[in-house]
């Protein structure tokens, strides 16, 4: 496992959400790139005029799926950061605990195993509790968002086949073509490899479990 | 989220600022963070407060692999400085922390089972990051009694921990604008924090030797250009250890 010098699954999960957080920052920067390339394909089909009546409609398909990919990566940056955010705490309610643990460990009188120390752990516990809820919904979501981003890649990339078809019957502007059709292909696959190495980081997150 | 602002770059060698988190609770004071990175190796200065860990981790992540990030400067023992050690202590593989020596027993209770403590003696010492060799430039008792900044003599970079320091709310400008309308924002922090006008006087005569065009302190705004200078000036006719009578 990438991660298995993190001795403590709370640190595991804080650095893989950290480094979710960071790829998908990079993606939602690929996405941008994407959209801009989807808006100089929209300009360049006006430009021809009603020869790439086609050539608009699939543009118009790129910029939507660009747009919803670029808000979905926003949300995935929250989601991770929030899960980070959560597993520090839940590591920090875990230390706790343990020197709790300790202490009660360390004595035979019952007051203490009644009293403020026991009382202190027992919340302690639900709060842990808690936040593994809220922890196990953070990463249900982004399970989610990020199947629904390949999913959009994935369209995007049915959309490119379509359009080089498109291009083809466009001779006048097949070298600007073709290069947007490159740059959409490169930001896509851009995206999909950042997606591949989350989805890699959150199954691994499983394992830590 | 914290906000992250590339200082400097020059091929392989970058300084980045880390800081004006909004998200932080309102009771805690807001710190710059900086990276310092070289040939694929990093420097982090004056991490942070334990508070303050999660969004930095978040923030770091985007500039470098965590794997690179090896070596740590707790400028002095301050929680807001360094209480987040514990924690990057089980992140960072085979890291060291240079920190001053007088502060080693103090800074351990924070939590140091993996993290190399790498002593900084009184007088300084130089710090190798993949061969860009860095100063820890002596700055004690401004505040801290073991206190080091850091130099960079290639970006002409000076860390400056609380010197230059503002207390400011997080949406404040990365960059000293206008120097005199700054001086309100850090007056009674200089003149309060800091106790010495000896060690005042040493640390302005090191640093007017070094080629400084960037000043970066541990809070507020970065001094760059002639508010450096104005910066030193300022400071040097400043009373400071107004507390005591």
């Amino acid at each position: 496992m990438r991660h298995s010098h993190l001795q403590h699954q709370h640190s595991a999960e804080t650095v893989i959400a950290a480094n979710i957080a960071g790829r998908l920052n990079q993606a939602q920067k690929d996405a941008n790139r994407l959209s801009l390339a989807a808006k100089n394909l929209s300009v360049i089909a006006h430009r021809i005029g009603g020869q790439a009546a086609g050539l608009r409609t699939l543009s118009e398909f790129y910029d939507e799926f660009a747009l919803r990919s670029i808000r979905l990566s926003e949300q995935i940056n929250r989601l991770s950061a929030e899960i980070s955010r959560s597993s520090v705490k839940a590591w920090r309610q875990h230390q706790l605990e343990l020197c709790l643990e300790y202490a009660l460990s360390q004595t035979d009188d019952v007051k203490a195993h009644t009293g403020l120390v026991s009382q202190c752990l027992q919340r302690s516990l639900l709060q842990s509790a808690t936040l593994r809820q809220h922890s196990q919904t953070f990463r249900r979501q982004l399970h989610q968002s990020l199947a629904d981003l390949a999913g959009f890649m994935q369209t995007i990339k049915v959309i490119a086949v379509n359009s080089r078809i498109e291009a083809a019957q466009l001779s006048a502007y097949q070298a600007q073509l073709k290069d947007l059709s490159a740059s959409i292909d490169n930001n896509t696959n851009a995206i999909m490899s950042h997606l591949d190495f989350c989805q890699r980081e959150l199954r691994e997150l499983h394992d830590h479990d | 989220m914290i906000k992250i602002t590339e200082l400097y770059r020059n091929k392989q060698h970058s300084w980045y600022m880390l800081g004006r988190d909004a998200s932080k609770p309102d009771n805690i004071i807001d710190t710059n963070q900086y990276l310092v990175l070289n040939q694929q190796q990093a420097l982090l200065l004056d991490p942070g407060g334990i508070e303050l860990f999660a969004p930095m981790l978040e923030a770091l992540v985007k500039i470098v692999p965590l794997e690179q990030v090896q070596q740590m400067f707790a400028s002095h023992q301050d929680p807001d400085i360094i209480s987040s050690l514990g924690l990057w202590d089980q992140v960072l593989q085979n890291a060291k922390l240079y920190s001053p020596w007088l502060w080693e027993g103090f800074i351990r209770h924070f939590g140091m089972e993996r993290t190399q403590f790498v002593p900084i003696p009184d007088e300084g010492m130089a710090i190798d990051l993949a061969g860009l060799s860095l100063r820890a430039v002596p700055a004690h008792y401004l505040h801290s009694s073991g206190n080091f900044h850091l130099y960079d003599p290639v970006a002409k970079i000076l860390f400056s921990g609380d010197i230059g320091a503002a207390l400011e709310p997080v949406d404040a400008p990365v960059f000293v604008d206008d120097f005199q309308s700054h001086i309100k924002h850090m007056q009674y922090f200089h003149q309060r924090w800091m106790p010495s006008e000896h060690a005042k006087h040493v640390w302005l005569r090191h640093v007017r030797q070094l080629d400084i065009e960037m000043m970066c302190p541990q809070h507020g705004r970065i001094f760059r250009g002639q508010a450096v200078q104005q910066f030193l000036d300022w400071f040097e006719q400043l009373p400071v250890g107004i507390a005591c009578k």
